[in-house]
């Protein structure tokens, strides 16, 4: 199906007493289709956790309009469709887990969605499967690693078989070891699950292998394109961020004349192309 | 042995009950061993429960001798000059109420036996309206948050200067109030994210939810509960009469 | 001179009990004053129990720790240490409890016995240094800033004291690039304008390579390699079987010198490897020729 998540003019303003009100996002306007792995950058402040909330109906725009596969998130009645298409993961795991054993955490959403105890089973036998968390299914999810209670927050998602996961900033509290999981799993998710996955982080080189970067500044999109575009945009600096170690690598080989591809902006990329 | 949460519920119910109309130290004595048997029972570590209650040695020492020292008596054993402070009856009245306490909480762990899942469950087939148990059932997964908290910012008071031991009890008092605040925003703060993670998961989407498990009353289930009802009531009976 | 010295040094959690748990083991080294020292290794690799014993938190199970000479184990020097040692944990920003700002920095600083005038000047100071602009953030109530600020306030009240050894737990952990390149500028502004001793655990091993003069890299309570930036990132690179913690430009020298290529693999920046692709690209063009 070719459905997409689109922002018309999307707007989002916070009032406070006694001040002007402060917008957040400012007129935007985004089309994200149902296989896309986009990556979200931006300093703090620039919208973009606020952008990620709009996604799935968690707040709602004051002015302008979210569609989900067409479906209007203002729209109460589409509010569980909606909810059920876009899967949101968060920074803490701890502050997402509830239940004291993985595969009841994972089970909680299908349950929710009054799906019949078979279908439930086999939803939470396949989310246990792909997340790679198959032989923890028993364990208590305190006793897992970061790594592990985000790929369970992920798992207790997929159950209801969204179309678009959506993940504020998973790896901030990450190891390297879990955060190498943890994409390995979103990458294969949007591969073979043909998941579409929004991610948004502060660290450069995480996003690389996503085929579409969203810069935001100051509650805009400042920049969209694919990485290696977005990376080198002189915008990008002017955003705050700077580009991740190998794509200023290509950048730097390219200046001195080198006959790179410049579109190398991840490790595995580099060594595909030097070892060929 | 694996009971229904709710045959474990009743048994609280009971020994609670019966905790609160003993009065006297022997009985709540018996009460308490009684119920240390069942918690072995039902596989309950004994090292984990005295590790939890270790800090709370000094609170229920401290509680013995107040109540001790503010029940009159007239078998007095240490006085004063003119004024008894501690008489026999006294000494009994702080044991009663620390005996008490101890029984109530060693039966609130058995509580803890049980998944809050099939809690909830347990409580949801007795037509107990599914958002009322799950609440219940979260604010006691948050009840040791709060202690995580509490201990975060106590460590930080540490870092900067305050030896914890050397504070006079009157300032500790000033210092954990002004606290407070802090930690139980924060602690709000957690379950406000913890409610919107729920909702990104269809948290009460459709009027109605599927339960994966059933929890069914086995005859052993039966058997706990009537036996339990039944010695609570005549052990009564026989205390009042 | 060492201003921090540890000789195989051993921490036990819950000795005797089942949940036993040797965090460290045998950990010997040595910190010189005015250095700003790293310390790398993966979670559950001991990183935080080791920090906790430069600021008397922590003393040893087997093992000695020695801050200016003094041994820690003693507990009057444990007492004076908290004036000298500053520790920020990981997640600083949790521990915030004042209702103002201002409230926060100055209860170390009354703690320490200043007059008013001295701890508005301090407060004042520290608040410059890591970035933030005292006249906005003062009385705000640090729970209502956002996280990079909340970090940048915790910081300030560490700095405020003035202490001469300051301890980091992934100071830049979870927070943007702009809070971030503010925190690490104030950390080393502060070693080179006070000569503080810096100790500083982190992740983000691409930070370290610029900033610190020594490495250490723990695994499992054990340090399996320290001292010079060049040595322990060869080391680390036996250790780290999934080449995981290797900042990705040294990653990538590894990946291809693994290939055959020939590129040197002790290189430390960005600039260095670029040269060392530059050369090796430079070379096949001339073979085809």
């Amino acid at each position: 199906m070719d459905g997409r998540i689109e922002l018309i003019d999307a707007t989002k303003e916070y009032k406070h007493a006694g001040s002007p009100p402060v917008s957040a996002l400012n007129c935007v306007n985004l089309s994200i289709r149902q296989d896309e792995f986009v990556g979200m950058v931006g300093l703090n402040a620039s919208g973009k956790t606020t952008l990620a909330r709009l996604l799935n109906g968690l707040i709602l725009p004051s002015r302008g309009k979210v569609l989900v596969n067409g479906l209007d998130t203002a729209d109460l009645a589409q509010k569980k469709e909606i909810r059920r298409l876009v899967g949101m993961v968060f920074q803490n795991p701890d502050n997402q887990i509830i239940n004291p054993i993985v595969e009841e955490e994972v089970a909680f959403a299908a349950e929710n969605l009054n799906l019949s105890p078979a279908e439930v089973r086999r939803r939470v036998d396949w989310a246990l499967e792909v997340s790679g968390l198959a032989d923890l299914r028993h364990h208590a999810p305190q006793m897992l690693s970061g790594g592990q209670k985000q790929r369970l927050a992920v798992a207790a998602v997929l159950v209801m078989q969204p179309s678009y996961l959506v993940l504020d900033e998973p790896t901030s509290m990450l190891d390297e070891d879990g955060r190498y999981e943890l994409i390995k799993t979103l990458q294969d998710l949007n591969r073979h699950q043909r998941l579409s996955i929004i991610m948004i982080s502060h660290r450069m080189e995480e996003v690389a292998p996503a085929e579409r970067i969203i810069v935001l500044h100051q509650g805009t999109v400042y920049l969209d394109g694919p990485p290696a575009e977005v990376f080198r945009s002189p915008r990008f600096a002017l955003a705050g961020l700077k580009p991740p170690p190998i794509a200023r690598l290509t950048n730097s080989l390219l200046r001195q004349g080198h006959p790179i591809d410049d579109r190398i902006v991840t490790l595995e990329q580099m060594v595909e192309f030097l070892c060929r | 042995m694996l009971l229904d949460p709710r045959s474990k519920m009743i048994m609280v119910i009971c020994i609670s009950s019966l905790a609160l109309i003993y009065n006297t130290p022997a009985r709540l004595l018996q009460l308490l061993l009684v119920t240390l048997v069942l918690l072995f029972i039902f596989s309950f570590n004994l090292r984990v429960i005295a590790g939890y209650l270790k800090p709370f040695i000094f609170l229920m020492f401290f509680l013995f001798v107040v109540q001790s020292i503010f029940s009159p008596g007239d078998r007095v054993i240490l006085s004063l000059g003119p004024v008894s402070l501690i008489s026999i009856e006294g000494v009994l009245a702080g044991a009663t109420v620390v005996l008490r306490l101890l029984v109530i909480t060693a039966a609130a762990m058995l509580f803890t036996t049980f998944s809050s899942r099939d809690f909830i469950l347990g409580l949801v087939q007795w037509k107990v309206p599914y958002e009322i148990a799950f609440m219940v059932s979260t604010a006691l997964r948050f009840l040791p948050l709060f202690r995580d908290e509490l201990k975060n910012v106590l460590t930080a008071i540490q870092l900067r200067g305050v030896d914890l031991k050397k504070v006079p009890w009157g300032k500790k008092m000033v210092m954990y109030r002004r606290l407070t605040f802090p930690v139980v925003y924060r602690n709000m703060l957690k379950a406000e994210q913890l409610a919107i993670a729920m909702e990104a998961r269809a948290f009460r989407a459709y009027p109605q939810r599927t339960y994966l498990r059933q929890l069914n009353l086995q005859r052993v289930d039966y058997v706990v509960i009537l036996l339990s009802l039944l010695v609570t009531f005549i052990l009564i009976m026989r205390y009042i009469g | 001179m060492p201003v921090i010295e540890t000789k195989e040094l051993t921490h036990i959690y819950l000795a005797g009990t089942p949940y036993e748990k040797k965090a460290l083991n045998q950990v010997s080294l040595s910190i010189n004053k005015g250095e700003l020292f790293g310390i790398i290794g993966a979670n559950g690799s001991g990183k935080s129990t080791l920090i906790q014993h430069f600021n008397g938190l922590l003393t040893p199970s087997c093992g000695t720790v020695r801050v200016y000479g003094k041994d820690t184990a003693n507990r009057s020097c444990r007492n004076e240490l908290w004036k000298k040692v500053g520790l920020m944990f990981q997640f600083p920003e949790q521990q915030l409890f004042a209702s103002t700002v201002f409230d926060e920095l100055a209860f170390g600083l009354k703690n320490m016995g200043l007059e008013g005038w001295e701890i508005e000047n301090r407060v004042e100071e520290a608040l410059l240094q890591v970035g933030l602009n005292p006249k906005e953030v003062i009385k705000v109530p640090p729970l209502g800033l956002s996280g990079g600020a909340r970090r940048q306030v915790a910081l300030a009240c560490i700095l405020a004291m003035r202490p001469t050894i300051l301890v980091l737990d992934e100071p830049t952990a979870g927070v943007d690039p702009s809070a971030s390149e503010h925190i690490l500028k104030a950390i080393k502004k502060m070693q080179r304008e006070q000569q503080a001793t810096v100790v500083m655990v982190s992740h983000y091993v691409n930070d370290l390579i610029f900033l610190a003069d020594k490495l250490a890299f723990l695994k499992e309570g054990r340090l399996l390699s320290y001292g010079d930036k060049k040595t322990v990132f060869r080391d680390m690179a036996q250790w780290d079987v999934n080449d995981l913690i290797l900042p990705e430009h040294l990653k990538l020298m590894h990946r291809l010198a693994a290939y055959g290529l020939p590129v040197n693999t002790e290189i430390l920046t960005l600039e260095e490897a670029a040269a060392e692709i530059s050369r090796v690209m430079e070379e096949w063009a001339r073979c085809e020729r």
